[in-house]
């Protein structure tokens, strides 16, 4: 089973690492939290159920690992809700964090100043090139759902985006 | 198709969700709508920006980590806590009961068993089970017949 595993970390290994970044912010915490990621699944391939596809049972991981994050490191913080749910906290610190130009930075602010809800969706679209129906099957939502909250996402950055002066 | 419905739709066409008729109209209405076509324009942008971002290479060292994690936790399910314990607890009564009787009053138990399967009184097995109710006076009744047959395995065992 482990073997299993390890040809999935060969196929997935980039997306669920960029994901997880995306989710966080934090390049060093998503490098730990993909290993705890692939080590879960090493742990519990065998109650894989075929029912899932590999991928969306590999980002669902993933998904709770960085929620799991996200959330433990705002209570660290004492932030107020939603504060922690994009990156400009983070940003002011250089430890792993996306760097980008200032066109560039504009789009990752934007993005990290999604909703976890948003952001996860929109990562998993554009990063990692899933489909609505996968997004559903991983984060656990009917397809509509993954689908509007995807365009939630597209019009919430646009909007931002506009707002910087970056079209 | 026009510019509203076109525009609920461009979303999904540059994102990959549209096919057939659907792409195909959208793909049209844009090729000659110019607010649509920048709109879609800035849209696949958009997702090209955020991977040309987000898109990362994973450091190669994850999955060497990921393989001593896993071989730290183990690969069978956890047990809890209480669970371990009551089975540690179980198992030493089972070997300290079994070494009972295995070891040194073996004779003596045999003896007494061979003694009550010999008993003909015929009062030995009319003891009563207990019942909801009257638990005191079935477990006197039945507690006389054990102290009995306690007394005659001491017997047996002093080999009187």
């Amino acid at each position: 089973m482990r073997e299993w595993v390890e040809g999935l970390y060969d196929s997935y290994k980039d997306g669920i690492y960029s994901f997880i970044a995306g989710m966080t912010g934090d390049r060093h915490a998503a490098e730990d939290l993909t290993q705890e990621a692939f080590a879960r699944a090493m742990a519990a391939a065998k109650g894989f159920e075929a029912r899932a596809l590999p991928k969306t049972w590999l980002f669902a991981i993933a998904r709770n690992l960085a929620l799991s994050h996200i959330a433990s490191r705002r209570r660290r913080r004492n932030e107020e809700p939603g504060a922690l749910d994009g990156f400009a906290a983070d940003d002011a610190s250089p430890s792993g964090m996306i760097e980008a130009k200032e066109t560039s930075k504009a789009l990752v602010l934007a993005v990290q100043g999604l909703t976890a809800a948003h952001r996860e969706v929109f990562l998993m679209k554009t990063i990692d090139g899933m489909t609505y129906r996968e997004i559903a099957e991983t984060i656990g939502c009917p397809v509509g759902t993954a689908q509007s909250r995807f365009h939630y996402a597209v019009k919430e950055l646009r909007r931002a985006l506009s707002r910087q002066g970056v079209e | 198709m026009d510019c509203d419905k076109c525009q609920e739709l461009i979303v999904d066409l540059a994102a990959g969700e549209l096919a057939g008729d659907d792409e195909r109209a959208v793909a049209a209405h844009a090729a000659q709508c110019a607010a649509c076509r920048k709109t879609l324009e800035e849209t696949r942008a958009l997702f090209a920006g955020a991977r040309a971002e987000f898109a990362l290479a994973a450091p190669p060292r994850i999955i060497a980590a990921a393989r001593r994690r896993a071989g730290a936790s183990g690969t069978s399910p956890r047990v809890p806590l209480w669970a371990a314990a009551a089975a540690v607890f179980i198992a030493a009564l089972l070997a300290g009961s079994s070494g009972y009787f295995a070891g040194k009053n073996e004779e003596g138990r045999r003896a007494v068993y061979a003694a009550v399967v010999a008993d003909s009184s015929p009062g030995f097995w009319k003891v009563k089970a207990p019942r909801p109710g009257k638990v005191g006076a079935a477990k006197e009744e039945g507690r006389s017949k054990f102290w009995d047959y306690r007394a005659r395995y001491d017997e047996i065992k002093r080999g009187t």
